[in-house]
């Protein structure tokens, strides 16, 4: 039981794959300009690692090790396109709004980097405990972001008006650079913070 | 061996691909009907609020031609706004180019020249500024304006601040359908 | 088709939706491989060459194959394996026939089929509808842009060593402002093409 909440909480917090390795990038910056964007996001990748991963953890031992990367890449793509389409056909809107970043998660570094690293070696169990707390250290970041650039851009939360309406909204937040200065500023932060504590 | 081997990746391979294949065909005999049906009901709904005063529509498949092409301007589809059975006006699906590319724009006109509303169905302009085409206070002004209209920024139409290029966009979009109005002969 | 329409293709795939900058897509590559110019520059060419071959690829079999058998739905897979079998043939290929070459970019290419922005290319080029000529001329755009942007930050980064920077700011963050900034000069590109 400890096992599975370390690896659980690795992803959250000591190896976050977002702010520690920095990878999965992509998706984090283009799609947190709103709140629920993230959300969906965020639901979406844990579905696809979660999912695709298991799968791998659970077909390890048939799988020959020089094909291993195309098979991964078959099991986490067809899971990519079940999410995809399902989105394309129950949130239409939604679909529109992330647009090539539910395509984009195929090769989310994050996916990948887990099934290599991970899944390919260890029981299915401890893989989803593994997968989803990656899933949720991801969604984690991506949903702070999210809530900082849509109330500072928009002056909304989850579109509701926070500020008084007279404010202009920061446009540099919805824009590309406020995004790389966000994730900046979040990751010296944490920086900070293991700094401090020594770890 | 290595034959052996050789043998053993390929089926792997191939029954992997096979699988994947199967599952997402399943998938997607389920949602693609659904894809279909929302997107159709989207644009009936689209239809309906530039055309109000219509009950159904038709894709009108014998449009004339344009005579004289606008610089970035083009018309994409037709459609007859049809009122028990009459033809009671036309919907305009253009796409004019903005801020940042093109701009695909649903145009309701009335079969006595009047612009019965207006929808932004895509657009890639600058959020925050050039993306208040979308807004209502925007697309509002242009509400029960004849095409006889000059329609020109600042005189009659009201340019969002910090988005000329997007407001001229929308504005070179009515001026193009207003000459193709007359090029086909309505008042 | 004419050869202005070409060079608006090309200049906006280039600089002003610059695949990174604007769009937010291969950051992983642009954040690790651009520690010094000469990496980085491997990187460009390796990512230029399999991203036209790329987009030629897919776009054909797109075009010819999958719309036509109405197998729409398997795109992201295919599109995904043709990267990665491309991948391993220019390897192969550049192992036995040109050395040289391979030696300059051949480290960079494993990297290089889960880079979303080769894979984000084929997307577009059969998104925006192009005929093959452009394909060609967007896919080279977008991979000009890409060795621009990552050329650029590897400059920046050279020359941030030699100096002083707060320690608060020391290591990835600095690179996320320096970036900022890259993307808010390349915003001055907004609007070029009309």
């Amino acid at each position: 039981m400890k096992e599975f909440w370390n690896c659980f909480k690795n992803g959250i917090i000591g190896e976050n794959p977002v702010l520690r390795l920095m990878i999965g990038l992509c998706s984090v910056l283009a799609v947190s300009v709103r709140l629920e964007n993230c959300l969906y996001m965020g639901a979406a990748v844990i579905f696809v690692l979660t999912g695709s991963n298991m799968v791998i953890s659970a077909i390890r031992n048939f799988v020959p090790n020089e094909v291993r990367i195309p098979i991964f890449i078959v099991v986490i793509s067809t899971f990519t396109t079940i999410v995809d389409l399902v989105m394309k056909a129950y949130l239409p809107a939604l679909s529109e709004a992330l647009g090539v970043f539910i395509p984009l998660i195929v090769v989310n570094c994050i996916i990948m980097a887990r099934a290599e690293a991970f899944a390919s070696r260890k029981p299915v169990l401890l893989t989803m405990a593994d997968s989803l707390g990656m899933g949720i250290g991801y969604t984690m970041v991506i949903t702070i972001i999210g809530i900082i650039r849509e109330l500072f851009g928009y002056g909304q939360f989850f579109y509701r008006q926070i500020f008084p309406s007279s404010y202009q909204g920061m446009m540099m937040m919805i824009l590309p650079p406020g995004a790389f200065l966000l994730i900046g500023l979040c990751i010296a932060i944490l920086n900070h913070f293991y700094r401090r504590n020594n770890l | 061996m290595t034959m052996k081997n050789t043998w053993k990746i390929a089926l792997s391979l191939t029954v992997f691909c096979v699988i994947a294949a199967f599952s997402l065909a399943v998938v997607n005999s389920v949602t693609q009907k659904e894809i279909e049906r929302r997107s159709q009901e989207d644009l009936k709904k689209a239809l309906q609020k530039v055309a109000p005063f219509a009950q159904e529509f038709q894709k009108w498949e014998t449009v004339p031609p344009v005579q004289t092409p606008t610089k970035d301007f083009s018309i994409l589809e037709v459609y007859e706004a049809l009122k028990e059975g009459k033809r009671e006006g036309l919907v305009f699906r253009v796409s004019t180019t903005g801020y940042g590319g093109p701009i695909i724009l649903l145009v309701g006109i009335s079969e006595e020249g009047k612009l019965t509303g207006m929808e932004v169905l895509e657009h890639q302009e600058t959020p925050g500024l050039g993306s208040n085409i979308e807004s209502d206070s925007f697309l509002s002004q242009f509400l029960d304006k004849p095409l006889t209209d000059p329609f020109e920024v600042n005189k009659d139409i009201k340019a969002i601040s910090g988005a000329t290029i997007s407001t001229r966009a929308i504005v070179r979009a009515c001026q193009g359908l207003a000459s193709y109005w007359e090029e086909i002969g309505k008042p | 088709m004419n050869a202005m329409d070409l060079f608006k293709i090309f200049i906006s795939a280039a600089f002003v939706d610059n695949i990174i900058l604007a769009r937010y897509i291969g950051l992983c590559p642009y954040i690790g491989m651009s520690s010094n110019v000469a990496n980085s520059l491997g990187m460009g060419m390796a990512v230029t060459f399999v991203m036209v071959l790329a987009s030629v690829a897919t776009w054909v079999l797109w075009n010819f194959i999958f719309v036509p058998l109405g197998l729409e739905y398997l795109q992201i897979m295919v599109f995904i394996l043709v990267i990665a079998v491309l991948v391993q043939l220019l390897e192969a290929i550049l192992k036995k026939t040109v050395p040289n070459l391979y030696q300059a970019m051949g480290i960079y290419l494993p990297l290089i089929t889960t880079n979303c922005a080769i894979l984000a290319v084929t997307f577009f080029g059969v998104d925006y509808h192009y005929n093959l000529i452009q394909v060609v001329i967007y896919s080279v755009g977008v991979a000009l842009g890409f060795t621009i942007a990552l050329l650029l930050l590897a400059g920046i980064r050279e020359k941030l060593r030699f100096s002083k920077v707060p320690q608060f700011f020391q290591g990835s963050p600095i690179v996320f402002f320096s970036t900022c900034l890259l993307a808010i000069a390349f915003m001055g590109f907004k609007g070029l093409v009309k």
